[in-house]
């Protein structure tokens, strides 16, 4: 039995509940968090998504929508997405849903990365780095069509 | 059509792309994007960047769940999440490039991909207790949990699931999908997870591939709220719902209503190409 296979035995003859060993703990106290983030940043974009689709059909119910060409829209990028919102019309209030629940996975890498880092695993803070420097181009990258 | 029809039509229909989506583990994006060019005659443009928002909330949603059961392989997520943004950020890219029917004809071969895999589900693969070297040196072995206990199980074939997880991640970026199966595919089939780690890995890694291209999305203008809003809110509730009534009910007829919805969405939109385009 080389040394894998007995560090595998071991995790499986440990982890029933209660004489989980220490490593195991920590994976538990981080998948733990993982998913309160993830529940609470679906939950708030969902929220800010109601209001604003909320406000939107109650001024601009009756307006005439078409969607067959496209037209960028105007609510586009990160920062005026928070700034539009602050107008406090519908449109702009379901923008910052939109762009809250694009954060969520992202915040969600950004923890990942910090708790790499506590545990200083070098080798998964450079991964985790690329990531989320790949999203961030992603985001703010000003990719413009044409 | 006024933005009150709009939006409540769209809200309903999203309900039951989120609901169909979760019980067969297909997501909603197969759903979502025929369902708006065909159905509400919104352009592919806006579709495809309303898709990707939908597919985010319902991934993140259920992820969460997975995630505190302890199911997910979270460094095997991470690892393989560099291929899948990257990929999603040249699907973006590739996106603006080419014309609306070269993405709708990718679309076409992603439907009727779905439908085969949802009527075929794989056979069980043995597990494979081979050490691999790659797998060793980023300790992506772990175990998880079954009715017997915790389980170890090995991870093989790092590099061909990383290519497969770009290809993944470009097919997402282009047709608004979460392109969940072609991950399980290369988790399952490829680098040997157990099935259930796969899935929930897979849908782990969705959000953050979604999200990638999402941004890119954004800035161009595509992600328009009046379509991204009911969508993403109908998608999320009926996830959640589906998820909710998933172990109580058969989903075998089901999968077959679904297959046939995804493979007529695939020809009418085959048709919609060949007549003149989109």
């Amino acid at each position: 039995m080389n040394e894998q296979d007995k560090a595998a035995a071991q995790t499986q003859a440990l982890a029933t509940p209660g004489t989980a060993p220490a490593n195991g703990r920590h994976k538990r106290d981080l998948e733990a968090s993982l998913a309160t983030l993830l529940t609470a940043g679906t939950a708030l974009a969902a929220a800010v998504l109601f209001l604003g689709l909320a406000g939107y059909l109650r001024n601009d119910s009756a307006r005439t929508l078409d969607f067959r060409t496209f037209n960028p829209t105007e609510h586009s990028s990160v920062f005026s997405v928070f700034r539009d919102a602050m107008k406090l019309e519908g449109a702009g209030i379901m923008q910052l849903g939109v762009v809250l629940l694009i954060l969520t996975p992202v915040t969600r890498v950004l923890f990942t990365l910090l708790a790499f880092l506590y545990k200083r695993d070098w080798m998964y803070v450079v991964v985790t780095v690329i990531v989320l420097s790949v999203l961030v181009f992603g985001l703010f990258g000003n990719a413009q069509l044409e | 059509m006024t933005a009150l029809t709009f939006v409540l039509l769209l809200l309903s229909a999203s309900i039951g792309a989120g609901f169909l989506g979760a019980l067969t583990g297909l997501g909603g994006g197969v759903v979502i994007v025929p369902l708006l060019v065909l159905l509400f005659g919104v352009d592919l443009r806006y579709a495809v960047g309303a898709s990707l928002v939908a597919v985010i909330a319902t991934s993140s949603g259920a992820a969460a769940a997975y995630v505190r059961e302890g199911y997910t392989n979270i460094r095997v997520g991470i690892l393989l999440e560099v291929a899948t943004v990257t990929g999603a950020i040249v699907g973006a890219i590739i996106a603006a490039m080419v014309s609306k029917n070269a993405i709708a004809i990718v679309f076409v071969f992603a439907l009727f991909w779905s439908a085969y895999a949802t009527l075929r589900p794989p056979a069980p693969l043995p597990p494979d207790a081979e050490p691999d070297a790659i797998s060793k040196k980023f300790r992506l072995d772990s175990t998880y949990p079954t009715k017997e206990g915790m389980v170890a199980y090995r991870v093989h074939h790092v590099p061909l699931g990383g290519l497969l997880m770009f290809g993944a991640g470009m097919l997402s970026a282009l047709v608004g999908v979460g392109s969940g199966i072609v991950k399980v595919f290369a988790m399952d089939r490829m680098m040997r997870l157990p099935f259930k780690v796969s899935t929930t890995t897979s849908n782990f890694m969705i959000g953050v591939t979604a999200a990638a291209s999402a941004g890119v999305y954004l800035q161009r203008g595509q992600v328009e709220p009046a379509i991204a809003a009911p969508v993403a809110l109908g998608a999320l509730a009926g996830s959640l719902v589906g998820a909710r009534v998933l172990p109580r009910i058969k989903t075998k007829s089901l999968r077959y209503v679904f297959a046939a919805l995804v493979v007529f969405a695939g020809i009418e939109m085959m048709r919609r190409v060949l007549q003149g385009g989109l």
